[in-house]
Parts: structure tokens; C-alpha cells; sequence
């Protein structure tokens, strides 16, 4: 297929009177099979080639298929479902070949080219698991690239690996992300804080807006730094409006996260980055507990309706009270 | 003759054999054909010098949702034999397609939160019957009465590895509890909407669930809500055909959430299979974060910086081919007549 394709490039080629655009094909399946080369699967056969919107779109006989990007920062993934498959099949029956050193250590073998080691870390790793599905069968990992030293929303790569034969089953990269300076100066943790609490204040809907803020009152958010790009005209959702003002570049962050949201806090001016709510609202509250006294909001007519039905439950219960002091008394009499 | 036509993956069939020999000697066919609709789905046609066939027969893999719902589809055979005698034969059956959504209220209206919309958008004028819940205090009872017959299901809630809410704040179990067993769940729900057999010859003439999107935080964590897709194994333990979740790895972030459904269903109704339609939104996500770290149309999961870009974030259970519109193929490509195989 790919000696077909290269022949039919080369009389287009010679054929077309725009040889630039045939030339950009070729490109492209070079660009395509050298990717593929570089995850160990250059045996691949394209079954079909096409650029729409600064992407090759690439589909493999085997199932495989690749969307390359071709701007900077460069986006790449690649999966295979029909691998992906064939391994959850054999999690079922047999044991995995690798271990997961083995493949944390393949995974890492991956890098981009000049990135190393100590400027990336795991940012997340998944074991073996047997069964059905598509996490079975493999092992995967998110290797992340670090700004000075921290964690950071930039360069990634995610890999997944058959655990009988080590092939790559998904893979997705983005590189090409520029860094950022150190702040100046960062406000305490204290103070960014206080900020991303009172921002919860912002938030539109007046149940969740005081779930939440019970919620984090009564459990401190967990904090983070990151790195992460802001400004160039745009703002997170609840957001200070000079967030959009600043630049477009990498800055740090405060990150707080508590039941049911997250907030991020500029760590050198104090900011409010965004408020973020999730779908969760708050996970654990919802286990074990009766009908309808799910997520009980902490105001708002829902709780007051609720509550009102209290009185029938004591009527409930002072039923076999009575029934027994009614027993009694007939057996006295 | 199955009970009801549904989703994309319909098989049909019929044959005949030729009347007896009589003085003018053996007859054989010369031409046959199988019809859904009234549209030729499979044909024969004799060529001289080829074997005489005494029998025949035709069959079809085909799109339901090409007709409307409720449509009486008529399948019928017909086949002529050397002497020009007809043989005919048809049955009919509903076909039923109902797409069924529910949202959680808070977030309906809003261009970056109304999931559910995207999805009635991106699935209107085609062959599926749309029901949805996007009005306040919904609860179990009426969930399921939308998820009774939804052959695709999306569901835009507060949610949890082994459960997701209503708009009362109820739950919905993907399993029964042991300690609750009074709490509804999927399984129960998915036991008496199939009743006994197996769809298409299920007792209660109601078909499951094709594609199941549960917008919710954790659905897709563990494989508990397979529940939605019984009943889903083949004897033979293989992937379902036909049949899938997608459901969500971590806690994702309110807004920008319905972005997933507008991306997802817009290349589903082209025929793209859910595997791909996936891999194609989580790179549009990517990319639509590249340019702009903070747009409110990004899907976010367990940290505002964490874009969903990884198909362990957003997971797929069941059948990675599985098609709601055009033909089920068992793999990516599109049959040649796209409705039918």
C-alpha cells in the first residue's frame, strides 16, 4: 500500500500543474511514517491519508489511527483499538509479560528528542489490570514536563503499553509549550488562601454557592503550584477581569481544591484565576444515605421541605410504643 | 422476525425453493430479491451458464433509524423462477428509536454547560425519537421512565464511581445495593424494561441502550455502569456488538462540559464510530486548549489545568465500534451503501 501510494504521489507529481500541493502530501507520509517509526510501529500500512484543518488524519489497515498536528505547539495521538482489544482479551487468560518497571522504563524511553529525565516526572501511572475493557491488558503512563522545578500545564506525554508485547497501543503528545520565568515575588499561602475562599462568594447558584462554602469551612482545601498559561485576552469562569490584561505567558499559580470545586490564584499578584465547579459536588456526602437526603444543600427551600417531613418519621416510631403499651394493658386488665 | 427494528445493526433474511417440476420440465430461479422499506437491500440475479439455483435466499445487515421511529417496516422477499412464477413472502415490525437525555437543571441555558442540548441538536432530523428532562426536580421515576427504550442515553449529572443523581439530589445506583436494596438502579431497571430473552426477541419488545453517554464525574471509572447496556455479554464472552458507554475517569468541571456531547455527537451522526468519535473530541479538546488555556468550552477533569486528552479520562466500555448512525460495520469503515451491508 504504501510502494501504491508512493507511486501515485510521483505521478501526480509529474501530472499536476500545482506539484506544491503533491509535494505536501508526500510530506505528510513522511511525517506520518516517521512518527510511527519513532513508537516502534513502522510497519503500519496507511489505508487512508487526508489534511483537514492543520491536522493529517492518518487510518492504518490494522485499526491504528493518527491525527497529527501541524502547528506549533505540536499536538500528536495515536491509538489502536483493535490492539487495545486483542490485549483486554488476553488479560483474561494470561499473565502480563512486563512488569511495570519494565514498562515505566520503556515509557520513559519515549521523551522527545533533547527533553531529559530530570525535567519530567510521572505524573500519573497505571498498573496491569485483567478483565474486560480497555484499561485492561495494558499499562499506561503521563509523563509531564516540570517549569522551574514544579508541575506544570504544558508539554505531556501519555502512553499506553500492551503488556504482552510492549506495543504501543495509544500515545498522545504535545510539545513545543515555552516555559515561564519565576514570579518576582509570591504571596503567602495564607493570604492566597483567604483569597480563593472569599472567592467562592462569586458563584452564581445560591445552593451550590453555599454547599460549597460549608463544605470547604468545614474541610481546609488541599493546595498546589502549577504553572499554567494565562492572560493573551481570555479569563477562567468568576475570574478577576485583569486576568485577560496580562500577556499571554507561563505564570504560577495557587491551587486550591476542596469538595465539589478549585480554585487558582495568580501567586504574585493574588489574582483570582478562575473558580471552577465540578460534577461530583462533593462525592463522599452522597454515600449511604437514604432517599432524598442526598447533597442536602445548607439553604434553600429543598432543606426546608425536607425537614419538614421530620415529624412523620416520630410518628412512625411511636407506633410500635404504643402497639406495646396497648399489650400491656390488656394483659393487665 | 424480530419484534422491532432498532439502532444500526438490523439483520434480516428470506429464501424460497421452487415449486415442483411439471411437464415443461425442473424450474430454477432467476432472480430474487430482499427488500426493508420498499429499497432493494439484497439481489440475485441469474446469469446464463451459471448454476440453476433451486433455492434461494437473501439477507441484509441494515440502519434502522433511516426510517422514522414507528414506522411499520415491511421486509419482504420476492423471487422469480425460470417460468415466471412469483414467490413472495413479507412481515412487518415496528421500528423504535428513542433518544432519551436528562440534565441536571442548574446547567441548562448555558452555552458552555447545556450538554444535553448539544446532543438534541446534533441528533435532530434524523430517524430517532427525542425525550428529554431538563426541567427542575426530576427524579428516579421519571429517569426511568426516559431510560425505558432509549437506544442512546445521555445524562448530564452530579455523579460518583457507583452512582449518579437526579435533579432532587436522589440516586440512581449502576448496581443494586446490598445495604439499600430499595435504592433504584440500573440493573433492576434494565432486568424488567428487557423483561425475558434477548433484544430483538425480548419479551417486553423494548430495545436497550446502543450508546450510553453518562455526563457525570466518575461513571466511567470502574465498569459498574455496564449495567445501562444489559443485557451486554454474548455467550461466548466477547465485547457486546454494537453497544457502549463513555463515561468520565475523574471529576470533571461543570463548565465547558457540554462541549463533549457537541463534538461527540456531531461526528456520530455521520457515522463515525464511538472509539474514533472520542479520539477525534479529545485532541479538538486538546487543541482548543492550546490556543486558549482558559476557554470556557474546554473539558477539564480533576484539576482546571487538566484538560481531558487521554482516552483513560474519558473511557469507553463495550463494543469501540459500535455506530449510531449508518450501518454497523464491526469495524471504522462505512459499508459502500452506507445504510445497509
Amino acid at each position: 500500500m504504501i510502494t501504491f501510494f508512493r507511486i501515485a504521489t510521483v505521478l501526480v507529481v509529474s501530472l499536476s500543474p500545482v506539484a506544491g500541493i503533491a509535494q505536501y502530501r508526500a510530506e505528510d507520509e513522511a511525517k506520518v511514517m516517521a512518527f510511527m517509526a519513532r513508537i516502534g510501529r513502522d510497519d503500519a500500512v496507511i489505508r487512508s491519508l487526508e489534511v483537514k484543518d492543520d491536522t493529517i488524519r492518518v487510518h492504518f489497515r490494522d485499526g491504528g489511527m493518527l491525527l497529527h498536528s501541524l502547528l506549533s505547539p505540536t499536538l500528536v495521538m495515536y491509538s489502536n483499538y483493535k490492539e487495545t482489544k486483542e490485549a483486554s482479551r488476553r488479560s483474561m487468560r494470561e499473565s502480563p509479560r512486563f512488569s511495570a518497571t519494565q514498562m515505566e522504563e520503556r515509557a520513559w524511553s519515549f521523551l522527545p528528542e533533547g527533553e531529559s529525565r530530570s525535567g519530567w516526572r510521572v505524573e500519573r501511572a497505571m498498573g496491569f489490570v485483567a478483565g474486560y475493557g480497555e484499561r485492561c491488558g495494558n499499562y499506561c503512563f503521563e509523563l509531564a514536563k516540570l517549569n522551574q522545578g514544579l508541575p506544570s500545564a504544558g508539554d505531556s506525554l501519555t502512553i499506553t503499553l500492551d503488556g504482552y508485547e510492549g506495543k504501543v497501543l495509544t500515545f498522545s503528545q504535545l510539545t513545543g509549550f515555552e516555559g515561564g520565568d519565576p514570579p518576582a515575588s509570591t504571596i503567602p499561602i495564607e493570604e492566597a488562601r483567604a483569597i480563593a475562599v472569599r472567592a467562592l462568594d462569586r458563584i452564581e447558584h445560591a445552593e451550590t454557592r453555599g454547599w460549597i462554602k460549608h463544605e470547604w469551612a468545614a474541610q481546609p482545601p488541599t493546595w498546589s503550584q502549577r504553572y499554567v498559561v494565562s492572560g493573551g485576552g481570555s479569563r477562567g469562569p468568576y475570574s478577576d477581569p485583569v486576568v485577560a490584561e496580562w500577556p499571554k505567558r507561563m505564570r504560577l499559580r495557587w491551587v486550591f481544591r476542596g469538595p465539589g470545586g478549585e480554585v487558582g490564584i495568580d501567586a504574585e499578584t493574588g489574582a483570582v484565576c478562575y473558580v471552577g465547579l465540578m460534577m461530583d459536588a462533593g462525592a463522599d456526602k452522597t454515600v449511604r444515605r437514604p432517599l432524598s437526603r442526598a447533597l442536602q444543600p445548607v439553604s434553600g427551600s429543598r432543606s426546608d421541605e425536607e425537614d419538614r417531613s421530620y415529624p412523620w418519621l416520630w410518628g412512625l416510631a411511636a407506633i410500635p410504643v404504643a402497639l406495646g403499651a396497648w399489650l400491656v394493658v390488656r394483659a393487665r386488665g | 422476525m424480530p419484534h422491532y427494528f432498532y439502532s444500526t445493526n438490523n439483520h434480516i433474511s428470506g429464501n424460497a425453493m421452487v415449486g415442483p417440476t411439471d411437464e415443461r420440465g425442473p424450474r430454477y430461479f432467476v432472480y430474487a430479491c430482499l427488500k426493508v422499506g420498499g429499497y432493494i437491500v439484497d439481489e440475485y440475479i441469474h446469469i446464463l451458464g451459471e448454476p440453476q439455483p433451486m433455492s434461494i435466499g437473501g439477507q441484509a445487515t441494515f440502519d434502522s433509524t433511516v426510517f422514522g421511529n414507528g414506522t411499520q417496516l415491511v421486509v419482504r422477499f420476492e423471487a422469480v423462477d425460470s417460468y415466471g412464477v412469483v414467490y413472495e413472502a413479507q412481515d412487518s415490525a415496528p421500528v423504535k428509536n428513542k433518544i432519551g437525555l436528562a440534565q441536571v437543571d442548574e446547567w441548562n441555558g448555558y452555552s458552555n454547560t447545556d450538554g444535553i442540548e448539544e446532543t438534541r441538536l446534533a441528533m435532530q432530523n434524523l430517524g430517532w425519537d427525542t425525550h428529554e428532562l431538563s426541567t427542575a426536580d426530576w427524579d428516579p421515576v421519571d429517569l426511568r421512565t426516559l431510560f425505558t427504550g432509549s437506544g442512546i442515553y445521555h445524562v448530564a449529572t452530579h455523579g460518583l464511581i457507583t452512582q449518579h443523581l437526579t435533579d432532587n439530589w436522589d440516586d440512581v445506583l449502576a448496581e443494586p445495593d446490598l445495604l439499600f436494596p430499595y435504592f433504584p438502579n440500573y440493573v433492576d431497571w434494565r432486568a424488567s424494561i428487557n423483561g425475558n430473552g434477548y433484544p430483538p426477541h425480548n419479551s417486553t419488545d423494548i430495545p436497550p441502550v446502543t450508546f450510553a453517554f453518562l455526563d457525570a464525574c466518575h461513571a466511567g471509572t470502574t465498569n459498574a455502569f455496564n449495567s445501562i447496556l444489559l443485557p451486554h455479554m454474548t455467550s461466548y464472552g466477547e465485547f457486546v456488538e454494537n453497544m457502549c458507554l463513555i463515561g468520565y475517569w475523574g471529576s470533571v468541571f461543570v463548565a465547558g462540559h457540554s462541549s463533549a456531547a457537541k463534538l461527540l455527537f456531531s461526528d456520530m451522526r455521520e457515522g463515525v464510530t464511538a472509539w474514533n468519535a472520542r479520539a477525534y473530541f479529545l485532541y479538538a479538546n486538546w487543541q482548543r486548549w492550546i490556543a486558549n488555556n482558559d476557554d470556557l468550552h474546554v473539558v477539564r477533569i480533576d484539576s482546571w489545568d487538566n484538560v481531558v486528552n487521554a482516552d483513560y479520562e474519558m473511557r469507553l466500555w463495550g463494543d469501540p465500534n459500535t455506530r449510531i448512525r449508518w450501518v454497523y460495520t464491526g469495524d471504522e469503515y462505512l459499508a459502500d451503501e452506507g445504510w445497509f451491508r
